[in-house]
């Protein structure tokens, strides 16, 4: 103790008295007991690390049932006074199991802390508060800060991947600063709102992509409504709260983590090399009786490569992206703080490049794409009074962006579309605008000349959130009740600056005077265009600002085994969103919430929100949200013994409502849909002298208002149970749902008769439900066979299926046509029936007749349809539903490492099952509008040879220029439809932790080296891009990439 | 002191309570952030705009203006006039209107015809109807609004409507009729909350939709005005109320409409697509209400555009390109949509053969039609021209027939135009044309003056030039407006209607020649082969008034519907059946046109040659057009026959 702690007087008395006080947490009501108890007994002792020996610091000591303790020093000593033999000295860390012991004579107690690997103490960040998993009734899931720093990812969103159940997050691109994962919880369960769940940033609805992974101390789930009620109107969809690290008391803990990568684009197209397609091209030509494209002495030129300017062979995969393009990320964190003040400081740095392989053509444009964001966050928490605390959270992420002016989705689709015989990229070191005899082939805009000239896009975005607040304890009053409240201000600032410039492009064109093969491949350079002046596009800026306040009052109090705590809690906020000269969007409610527990044995849990938005007409504002949760842990009862087999058994059930008004901010469906709204109308002219008709203001109906606008309701079941086996070394979690959305949002069948449909706002009609499954496996054990080898092992699997119920949708002629009955987006098409091999069939005059075949009829290699309704036409009415929709029903992921003398490797497995894509344009169609490119995938077509011979065959018969519109074997089908579930080696991990030992000189308290990698490995059925590409992509889609990684972590 | 700690958190549960009892501020929206039917009809100012909403909405416009460039377009058909929907043309250049006579016409491709920008307008006037009684009487900057004038306003509001139900009943037959204005109200079944209309979604019968105008006509007329100052010609005047009622009156006496039998089957539901029975009444009243309207025009001196220093071809086609002229007196209301087709607009870029910055589409005027239908004007013979001939021939048998064809079509040895400015690029008197070079299956090649011209392909020959050969060549801007009810429609509805009841009534003639006149024919009378072959003879006579509305209303969207209505629409060569081109090439390797010199070396050296071009498909089911897919799909609609 410091010298000042002494007790020389009065003074001094009752300056121990404040410290005491303010330490004091919860037990401040013994006080009077200090005073009583004098100090008999000095225990001193060192506390170890269980996995390496190291003495550890910062470790707490309190004797059970007191306020007084201390922490152990940066040796791991400790020195304590406890009033008698009978006092248990408590020892706690986190991170660590805690551990008792009971004085007794010893004057020495060491002991060596071993690591949490149970979950039972844990305390688990619900909405506004947290609460001890032990006595947890509602299904929520966590990840924590370790387990995400093993994914190199750059959006905070992608860790979370595979991690948890019940919580999809499915990533569509790997662009830098656009990468973030759509997020689902529990699959989807509406079809008009959004699906999206609400996302807290330290208990405020805040954006989270730009927040740094190293600032992140948990991330929650909130799934079920006895998790969710409170959020009332915004809660429907499940609730992600991301809370930040704070400091602990203790001498400055400085972190510095340092990460180099690589990231690599993953699952490209395999494109056709040009005498590939020459080849099947003219195979295609032939098939529609069209001349054959390229001679014989084509053919030869592309096989020999002899005439790279004018029979070019371009791998444009190769010639557009570099294989490995960096990704840094650093972080400083500096942590700790004294009894009254803490602190937690931390930087971060993010760097990505993007992949385009840009060359140098001009100094100041740089079309590719990169994200930096600086992220710097100060978490601070001051004991002011014994009962008064305040936490200031400011945060500020810095980042700046560029991207291709044309957009990397154009890029991507250009250089997709862009057959192998177009040009050449450059020639002497001049873009080639266009080769002469590519014209037919090359399409209009080249991807480097539209990178180029479409210069580009740069993005400058500050975002600060700040929050204080504040806890007030009233246990002067009335003991066990506190007074809280927080306000937050967040402000987000962009700006936008597109710069576009030409540069010096050439075309190349045939020497007309050649006499011999060799001047022949020479070519003329004529100057497309000179290097010109940047042009300024538009600068666009956009902001908003929120602020949020909320006030509470707690009160938790425990009466002989009836624990029992309740929380009111009233909220309000308002969202200035400037870049859409909107008027601000304002939420306003009221949350309570009683818990009960009788001997953590029974537990009782009500919440509600009653929370109401501008949104909805007067009087119809606000809504009331409850929820009733009942727990039952087995494991407490008598009759059951805890032994070292079972050691917790605990059965939930919750059952509730709560809302979504996500629909009804969207712009494009327009804010007040109560409103009726008149605007300005159309154009009528009158007069009489042509030159000067004068149209008179007008004012037209724009929308009829729906008074009884409302949030969608979903009222959700949950049951499950969580279960510890074998000295907890085994857990297991698992819950069953349902839910029934209701009151969704929803356009009517309405009839010409009622004037333009569109003037109606859309209605809560809408019905659909949602049932599913979920369930998290952990497993921990150290296998003394081999010394200190710590393993793990996790899986998580989950399943949601969604139906629409009602969806007032037109009348159908079949029943096979309605979408309600079916999943939320379920894709339609027809049936394919494989191909239609011989000349007979075709013939078949009973064979039903397709609506988009050529008159001539259909030839062997076309597609065969079902005909569902027996009518002998293939048209849209035989469309069925076919496959599953775009979001995946299946969710699961398993991971499992191991550390052994400081060496850890971890690997986590990812997937998705019951998911379809279906691609569309150059990602499906080849030679499209007869010149575009194809891929290699072609080559497994139908032609009489390959089918004689017997060989696979996954493509229908080439023909040039197909539209899915109008061409039998293209249009929408099974056939083209294809399962995207994956398996990913989604992250592994080896590490190296060097031993304090080592360290200790060198004044370093830990170091850990690394190298791991994302994305690793794919399996998947869709061929040519990342099985996550969004359904009716046209494969413009800025390639997924996978990162290697190396990277350290010191602590001093 | 306890007190005083209670008392502490009784005010912070009050504040709590508070903070969220003040929501009546928090979460209002801002008053003045919405315009209220309430807002708009509690004074005239407003009120009037939404007057004038129900002018921009409920709009007639045949001429193109821009297909894809917003709600109010309405362009015939894709990009290209009506007219090439039957007879009267053929586009060139661009497909999108040959859907209608290939026979892949379907139920979701109708473009034509857009029913939710025609329902958008009924609703307008609807709501206008039964809000305008809200609005106090008062004087105010802009208007003096009163009983008298409310009541003009509200007749001018229920014409533009019933001439919005007209141009779907001729479309469709009975449709469905907004009686009120229609709200959304929800019921609960069940456990559901189902949305209805509150109105009758499903079709009337023809008979309660045709009332439903006449009644409109009939409750407006003695409110109209029967003229308007300067700055609000334009207006729905007396005459226009007339004429719309006159012109339904003359649809429901047509064969289509007047008879028990409908032009196809339809299960039970025969009353959606005819009258029911025929009555030779209807006829009668047709008569009487365009003889009605031709006394109002006499009277407030509407009267044809006839000036001597036009003479007959131009003046005719004064009357119809050219709407704002002053000595243009025939236009009883016409399409004010637009001010005026600005330049480079798709009128003139898919029309004009001869745009010579862009646009790649012409339309023909069809060989057939010229010679079933331009009769030679001194002679009033048919314009009958050898399968093979001389170019001189054409010339000649071309200048020769009603000089009302040189007005809308331009042909090789045509001008352009006579007064407008088109010349300069290239519409000289020996205009440009399409030459197939060097012998009969030579290249087809653009000659002529000035600049290129444009529209290349077959049929080529005679082209379209109504409403665009007065168009500023310099800025492109075409001053031309769509004719809904012009004059001389009228004299033709009475003659028609007439000769059903009276064949022998004089007034057929004496209308008939107002016609002829102008156009530059003689009279009908003893003697005219017409007369002499028609007059009294009610078949003979019909087919005769045919053929002049043929003529005289040209491309004015009349042609498609009356050979619906006369029921001739399935007649070999109207609709349906084989239509020819006329190919014209030179003769030898002797240059017809001396490219160096700039001049034709011989008109004889070029022959022309009529060869069929194309089948066209016409079935039955066309006589009422399908309502769109989507709407039957709704589930209130029941589709018209054979759709």
């Amino acid at each position: 103790m410091s010298k000042s702690f002494k007790l020389n007087s009065i003074a001094d008395k009752t300056k121990l008295l404040r410290f005491v006080l303010v330490l004091s947490l919860i037990f401040n009501f013994l006080l009077p007991h200090v005073f009583a108890a004098e100090p008999k007994i000095t225990v001193i002792g060192t506390v170890t690390d269980a996995s390496n020996g190291e003495p550890y610091p910062g470790v707490n000591v309190i004797i059970e049932g007191t306020s007084i303790g201390t922490i152990t020093d940066i040796n791991g000593k400790y020195t304590i006074n406890v009033p008698s033999k009978q006092s248990v000295l408590l020892f706690t860390a986190i991170g660590f199991q805690k551990e008792k012991r009971q004085v007794n004579n010893q004057t020495i107690i060491n002991l060596s802390l071993s690591a949490d690997v149970q979950t039972l103490d844990e305390v688990v960040v619900v909405a506004y508060g947290s609460q001890k998993k032990e006595t947890l009734t509602g299904a929520i899931a966590n990840v924590k800060s370790a387990e995400l720093l093993r994914a190199p990812v750059s959006n905070l969103t992608n860790s979370l991947v595979g991690r948890m159940s019940g919580i999809t997050a499915i990533q569509r691109t790997g662009e830098p600063g656009g990468d973030a994962a759509q997020l689902y919880v529990r699959g989807v369960s509406t079809f008009g709102g959004s699906a999206a769940p609400l996302v807290l940033v330290d208990g405020i609805e805040r954006s989270y992509g730009d927040v740094d992974v190293n600032e992140v101390e948990t991330i929650s789930v909130l799934k079920d409504a006895s998790a969710t009620a409170v959020f009332g109107v915004r809660g429907a969809n499940g609730v992600v709260i991301i809370t930040t690290k704070r400091g602990q008391e203790g001498k400055p803990k400085v972190s510095l983590t340092t990460n180099f990568g690589y990231q690599n684009p993953i699952n490209l197209p395999k494109l056709l090399n040009a005498y590939d397609y020459a080849t099947l091209r003219n195979e295609a030509a032939k098939n529609v009786a069209a001349t054959p494209v390229f001679s014989a002495y084509d053919i030869e030129r592309y096989l020999k490569h002899d005439d790279p300017v004018f029979h070019p062979d371009i791998d444009w995969m190769e010639e557009s992206f570099r294989k490995y393009t960096p990704q840094n990320q650093h972080n400083l964190n500096v942590s700790g703080g004294t009894k009254n003040a803490r602190y937690f400081v931390s930087m971060g740095l993010l760097d990505q490049d993007g992949i385009f392989k840009v060359g140098n053509f001009t100094n100041d444009i740089s079309p590719n794409p990169y994200y930096k964001r600086y992220n710097i966050r100060g978490n601070l928490d001051f004991d002011l009074t014994k009962n008064f605390s305040l936490s200031i959270n400011n945060s500020i992420s810095i980042a700046k962006s560029n991207y291709a002016g044309s957009g990397s989705g154009a890029l991507l689709g250009q250089i997709l579309g862009t057959s192998p015989l177009s040009g050449n990229v450059s020639y002497n070191g001049a873009i080639v605008r266009e080769t002469e005899f590519a014209k037919d082939f090359s399409i209009t805009n080249p991807p480097l000349y539209q990178l180029y000239v479409n210069g580009y896009n740069q993005h400058y975005e500050s975002n600060f959130k700040m929050d204080v607040s504040g806890v007030y304890k009233l246990d002067d009053l009335i003991k066990g009740l506190r007074v809280r409240g927080k306000f937050a201000y967040d402000n987000y600032y962009k700006m936008s600056t597109s710069r576009s410039k030409n540069p010096y492009m050439v075309t190349l064109r045939r020497n007309p005077n050649a006499k011999t093969f060799n001047d022949s491949i020479v070519p003329i350079v004529v100057v497309d265009r000179f290097e010109g002046p940047v042009t300024a596009g538009a600068d666009t800026y956009s902001k908003n600002r929120r602020m949020y306040g909320e006030l509470a009052l707690e009160y938790s109090t425990k009466i002989e085994e009836h624990s029992i705590s309740a929380l009111a809690l009233g909220t309000a906020e308002r969202l200035y969103n400037g870049s859409d000269g909107q008027l601000p969007f304002n939420y306003m409610g009221l949350v309570g919430r009683v818990t009960y527990n009788y001997k953590n044995k029974y537990l009782a849990d009500v919440n509600a929100g009653y929370n109401g938005s501008e949104n909805f007409y007067k009087n119809k504002q606000f809504g009331f949200f409850p929820s009733f949760s009942l727990g039952y842990v087995l494991t407490e009862e008598s009759f059951i013994p805890k032994n070292e087999y079972l050691t917790h058994l605990k059965i939930r059930g919750s059952y509730g409502l709560v809302g979504n008004d996500k629909a009804y901010s969207d712009r494009n469906l327009g804010r007040f849909l109560f409103s009726d709204g008149f605007t300005g109308g159309g154009s009528y002219y009158f007069g009489t002298t042509p030159t000067t008709l004068a149209t008179q203001a007008s004012i037209r109906e724009n929308t009829l208002g729906n008074r009884d606008v409302t949030w969608e309701t979903a009222l959700k079941q949950n049951i499950g149970f969580d279960l510890h086996l074998f000295k907890e070394k085994l857990s297991l979690s698992a819950d069953l749902f349902s839910e029934k959305r209701d009151n969704i949002l929803w356009s009517l069948n309405i009839p010409i008769s009622f004037g333009k449909p569109s003037l109606v706002n859309k209605y809560n009609i809408g019905k659909a439900s949602n049932y599913g499954y979920e369930f998290e496996l952990s497993f921990n054990d150290r296998l003394n066979a081999i010394k200190g080898l710590n393993y793990w092992l996790k899986a998580n699997y989950s399943f949601s299926e969604n139906k629409i119920i009602y969806m007032d949708e037109s009348p159908q002629i079949y029943d096979y046509q309605y979408r309600t009955g079916n999943r939320i987006g379920q894709p339609f098409g027809l049936q394919a029936l494989g191909f239609y091999n011989t000349p007979e069939e075709c013939a078949d005059p009973n064979r039903p007749k397709s609506i988009w075949e050529p008159p001539t009829g259909v030839v062997p290699g076309n597609i065969k349809y079902k005909d569902q309704n027996g009518d002998g036409i293939i048209n849209t009415y035989d469309e069925v539903a076919i496959g599953y929709p775009n979001v995946p029903l299946v969710v699961y992921g398993f991971s499992g490492g191991f550390e052994w003398k400081g060496f850890e490797i971890s690997v986590l497995f990812q997937g998705t099952g019951m998911v379809s894509t279906y691609l569309i344009g150059d990602a499906q169609i080849p030679f499209g509008a007869g010149k575009k490119s194809a891929m290699e995938s072609v080559k497994e077509r139908w032609t009489p040879e390959r089918y004689a011979a017997g060989e696979p065959i996954t493509f229908p018969r080439l023909i040039p220029g197909a539209s899915n519109t109008a061409d039998n074997d293209y249009i929408n089908s099974s056939f083209w439809q294809k399962d995207a579930s994956y398996l990913r080696l989604k992250n592994a991990e080896v590490a190296y932790n060097f031993s304090s030992k080592l360290l200790k000189p060198l004044q370093i308290k830990s170091l850990r080296l690394f190298v791991n990698g994302q994305n690793l490995f794919t399996w998947s059925k869709v061929k040519n891009f990342d099985p996550e590409i969004a359904a009716n992509s046209g494969g413009g889609i800025y390639p997924m990439v996978r990162v290697f990684n190396v990277g350290a972590n010191i602590s001093f | 002191m306890k007190f005083l700690k209670l008392t502490g958190v009784f005010v912070i549960g009050l504040s709590m309570i508070i903070s969220t009892s003040c929501v009546s501020d928090f979460l209002e929206q801002p008053l003045d952030s919405v315009i209220t039917v309430d807002s708009v009809f509690n004074n005239p100012d407003n009120a009037m705009k939404a007057f004038y909403q129900v002018y921009s909405t409920c709009v007639v416009n045949g001429l193109i203006n821009g297909y894809t460039t917003g709600d109010w377009n309405d362009s015939g058909c894709r990009d290209a006039m009506l007219s090439n929907v039957c007879d009267e043309g053929t586009m060139i250049g661009n497909n999108a209107p040959k859907k209608y006579t290939n026979g892949t016409w379907n139920a979701t491709n109708q473009d034509e015809f857009d029913i939710y920008r025609v329902m958008a307008g009924i609703r307008n006037a609807v709501l206008y109807v039964e809000n305008i009684d809200k609005t106090p009487y008062a004087k105010t900057a802009t208007v003096d609004w009163t009983e008298q004038y409310k009541n003009q306003c509200v007749a001018e509001v229920k014409i533009l409507r019933a001439l919005m139900y007209f141009e779907m009943v001729k479309r469709y037959g009975g449709v469905p009729l907004m009686t009120k204005l229609p709200k959304i109200v929800i019921a609960k079944e069940g456990d559901k909350n189902i949305a209805k209309v509150d109105m009758d979604g499903t079709r009337r019968s023809l008979k309660s939709t045709f009332d439903y105008i006449i009644k409109d006509c009939e409750e407006a007329i003695p409110y109209l005005s029967n003229s308007f100052s300067a700055a609000e010609s334009g207006r729905i005047s007396k005459g226009a109320g007339l004429a719309l009622k006159a012109r339904t009156l003359l649809y429901m006496a047509s064969p289509l409409f007047n008879t028990d039998t409908p032009y196809l089957p339809f299960d039970g539901a025969d009353s959606l697509i005819c009258l029911g029975n025929y009555d030779q009444n209807r006829w009668q009243l047709a008569a009487d209400a365009n003889r009605e309207l031709l006394e109002w025009a006499s009277a407030f001196d509407y009267k044809l555009l006839s000036d001597p220093a036009l003479g007959p071809g131009e003046s005719y086609n004064y009357a119809t390109g050219l709407q704002l002229d002053v000595r243009n007196k025939e236009t009883i209301l016409m399409d004010r949509s637009h001010t005026r087709l600005t330049a480079g607009c798709m009128m003139a870029r898919m029309l004009c053969p001869i745009w010579y910055s862009w646009g790649n589409c012409a339309q023909s005027v069809n060989i057939d039609y010229i010679q079933k239908m331009y009769y030679n004007a001194t002679t009033d013979q048919p314009t009958t021209l050898a399968a093979e001939g001389k170019l001189t021939e054409f010339i000649t048998k071309m200048k020769a027939a009603d000089p009302r064809l040189e007005a809308v079509a331009w042909f090789p040895g045509s001008a352009y135009s006579k007064n407008g400015t088109w010349t300069a690029a290239g519409g000289g008197e020996v205009g440009k044309m399409y030459l197939r070079v060097g012998g009969y299956n030579g290249t087809l090649t653009n000659v002529g003056n000035g600049g290129t011209g444009v529209g290349m392909g077959e049929p080529a020959g005679p082209y379209f030039k109504k409403f665009i050969n007065l168009t500023n060549a310099t800025t492109a801007v075409t001053e031309c407006w769509w004719p809904i009810f012009r004059l001389a429609e009228f004299y033709l509805n009475y003659a028609e209607a007439l000769n059903e009841v009276n064949p022998t009534h004089p007034d057929i003639i004496t209308n008939l020649n107002i016609i002829r006149k102008r156009a530059g024919l003689q009279d009908l009378k003893l003697g005219n082969p017409v007369y002499d072959q028609c007059f009294g003879n009610k078949d003979k006579m019909r087919s005769y008034i045919q053929r002049e509305r043929a003529i005289e209303l040209y491309g004015e969207e009349h042609r498609p519907f009356d050979v619906r209505r006369w029921k001739i629409a399935s007649q070999p060569g109207v609709m349906g059946g084989d239509f020819n081109k006329i190919v014209f090439y030179e003769n030898s390797t002797t240059k017809y046109w001396d490219a160096s010199a700039k001049r034709y070396n011989n008109t004889d050296l070029v022959s022309y040659k009529i060869e069929k071009y194309e089948t066209r498909v016409w079935k039955d089911n066309m006589y009422l057009y399908p309502f769109p897919q989507g709407e039957v799909n709704k589930g209130f609609i029941k589709q018209n026959p054979g759709w």
